[in-house]
């Protein structure tokens, strides 16, 4: 059975919102991709979401019935869906589930995420301190949290100066990911880090975590990304007047390891969970790796940019990096990488950036990416994500039609 | 209340939440200036973090052991904001044979991959911690 991205919309990736709340930026995204996929709001018969903010200390329990009755409007699916940085592909593959399960022709997915960084207005800071080392303790584990980590930028540290020490990928070389992905975020008007820079730059930017300089790095975002996706028999009776993007692959692959892996038997700067997950997601769209026209990757640092690109097969380990420093990921490549900046210049509001991912690949696919589209064939899409530091991952194969 | 003391109890809740039994012995050796992990009696697995059962083979059957005195520098990086230590706040992942990789606290002048370091112990907001020293060749 096959399943349509009938209709995309994300807003602008911006360091912090202002003037709207989170239920305001959901009524407007779901207006959004309505007027995307030219269909009224009754049409859509499910709906799922993301937590409004990824960690963060207010509460938002039964998120999608609050929703739901904001919204006013039935529903034969109402559900939050959470795993991390997997967030917004997993509530796409739960949206995908129900069309393929028969019950819904028409599902809405709502993603957003927001800077959970501050402290809560009126909150005392003892106070702020005792949550947020429990959060802390909650994501990096009751062993690794007593260390002091407070951001997950340490672990992608280490693991990326043990690939460079393994790979021998030199600094000098490494600082090619971030210009290519601002050349690539430079015709993006919703891009958040748009100015261009030289490769010295990257090394004479702030040290975060050695390696890692702060134009490695993607930095705290916010965003909302909404997604529509229909049955079959909904494209084929009320037919679509863009190209028809439909979901060709699904892959999804999960280890038991959190963060940098403990256990010796993982190499814990590649991923395993992304190898089984691309591999997944290509057999069932019967495509090898050469195929992919465009690919939107989950690269939060530009260490991972290119080990997840290795990962899923595109180059040969350790080699991704001259792609970079050659301008070879750009609209006149042969495989065009992270066409919206991907997450270092893009922007990563974490809990959109797949569903943000997907719609600039369905945008590339339709051929509305205006200076920012890619020249030549453009037929076959791959989206990437991850959660941990790619202890889980997924991937969509989608393609367009005619 | 100072914010020490407050990381120190939102510390020891958050272990109690986080954690499980085989936890809570992993600090209280800790405290007694032992760096204990678990190992299955049935098929000779040894799981770090430790767990009061295999992740191998499910066995329930399993024992403390002493996690061997040294190992070398798998990866390291620093911590310019981090709240438990002050600068410079080194920390990396030591790779000891049979055991596995563990997330720790490095001393020592010039550290590189590779180097042989051994275990310690400090005192940091009321839990004692283990570290891992460089060994002078
Ligand atoms: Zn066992």
């Amino acid at each position: 059975m096959k399943i349509y991205i009938r209709g995309v919309y994300y807003d602008p990736v911006v360091k912090e919102r202002h003037g709207e709340t989170y239920k305001e930026v959901i009524h407007r995204v779901f207006k959004n991709v309505l007027k995307d996929a030219e269909i009224s709001r009754d049409e859509v018969d499910g709906i799922v979401f993301t937590p409004p903010a990824l960690g963060g200390l207010k509460q938002h329990f039964m998120h999608a019935h609050h929703m739901g009755h904001y919204l006013g409007q039935d529903f034969k699916v109402e559900v939050m869906v959470e795993n991390g940085g997997s967030t917004a592909a997993l509530a796409i593959r739960y949206a995908m589930l129900e069309i393929i399960s028969g019950r819904c022709k028409s599902v809405m997915v709502i993603c957003l995420d927001d800077r959970s960084d501050r402290i809560p207005e009126g909150m005392e800071f003892p106070h702020f301190i005792y949550d947020i080392t429990i959060a802390q303790i909650n994501l990096y584990g009751p062993f690794d949290s007593m260390y002091g980590i407070g951001a997950p930028i340490p672990y992608y540290a280490m693991a990326g100066q043990r690939y460079m020490y393994e790979k021998r990928v030199s600094r000098e070389d490494l600082n090619y990911v971030a210009v290519r992905l601002r050349e690539n975020a430079q015709n993006n008007e919703k891009a958040l880090i748009r100015e261009l820079i030289k490769p010295e730059d990257v090394t004479a930017s702030k040290e975060i975590c050695p390696p890692l300089h702060l134009h490695d790095c993607s930095i705290f975002a916010a965003g909302a990304a909404g997604i529509l996706l229909v049955s079959e028999d909904f494209e084929k009776s009320n037919p679509s007047k863009k190209r028809k993007v439909s979901v060709k692959g699904y892959g999804e692959y999960h280890t038991p390891t959190s963060f940098l892996p403990n256990q010796l038997k993982y190499v814990p700067y590649y991923s395993e969970a992304t190898r089984k997950a691309s591999h997944e997601a290509f057999s069932q769209a019967k495509i090898k790796p050469h195929d992919v026209d465009v690919a939107e990757i989950y690269g939060v640092f530009s260490t991972t940019e290119l080990t997840i690109l290795e990962d899923m097969g595109f180059f040969e380990e350790g080699k991704s990096v001259y792609a970079f420093k050659e301008g070879n990921v750009g609209r006149e490549s042969k495989l065009y990488v992270d066409p919206s900046g991907g997450r270092i210049a893009c922007g990563h509001p974490a809990g959109a950036t797949p569903a943000i991912e997907m719609c600039e690949v369905v945008t590339q696919l339709r051929g509305e990416a205006n200076e920012r589209q890619k020249k030549g064939r453009c037929d076959i899409g791959v989206v990437q994500a991850e959660h941990g530091m790619l202890n889980g991952s997924v991937v969509f194969v989608l393609e367009g039609e005619g | 209340m100072d914010i020490r003391e407050i990381i120190s109890r939102a510390s020891k809740e958050g272990i109690r939440h986080y954690g499980d039994s085989a936890t809570l012995k992993f600090y209280d050796f800790l405290k007694e200036r032992k760096f204990m992990t678990t190992k299955c009696r049935d098929c000779s697995n040894i799981d770090f973090p430790p767990r009061n059962f295999c992740t191998n083979c499910f066995s329930e059957n399993i024992e403390w052991i002493e996690i061997p005195k040294r190992g070398r520098v798998y990866a390291f990086t620093n911590q310019k904001r981090a709240l438990r230590f002050v600068y410079p706040d080194i920390i990396g992942f030591v790779e000891i044979e049979g055991v596995g990789r563990i997330l720790t606290k490095l001393e020592g002048e010039d550290i590189k991959i590779g180097d042989e370091v051994e275990w310690d112990f400090q005192e940091v907001d009321g839990l004692t911690l283990h570290i891992f020293r460089k060994v002078k060749s």
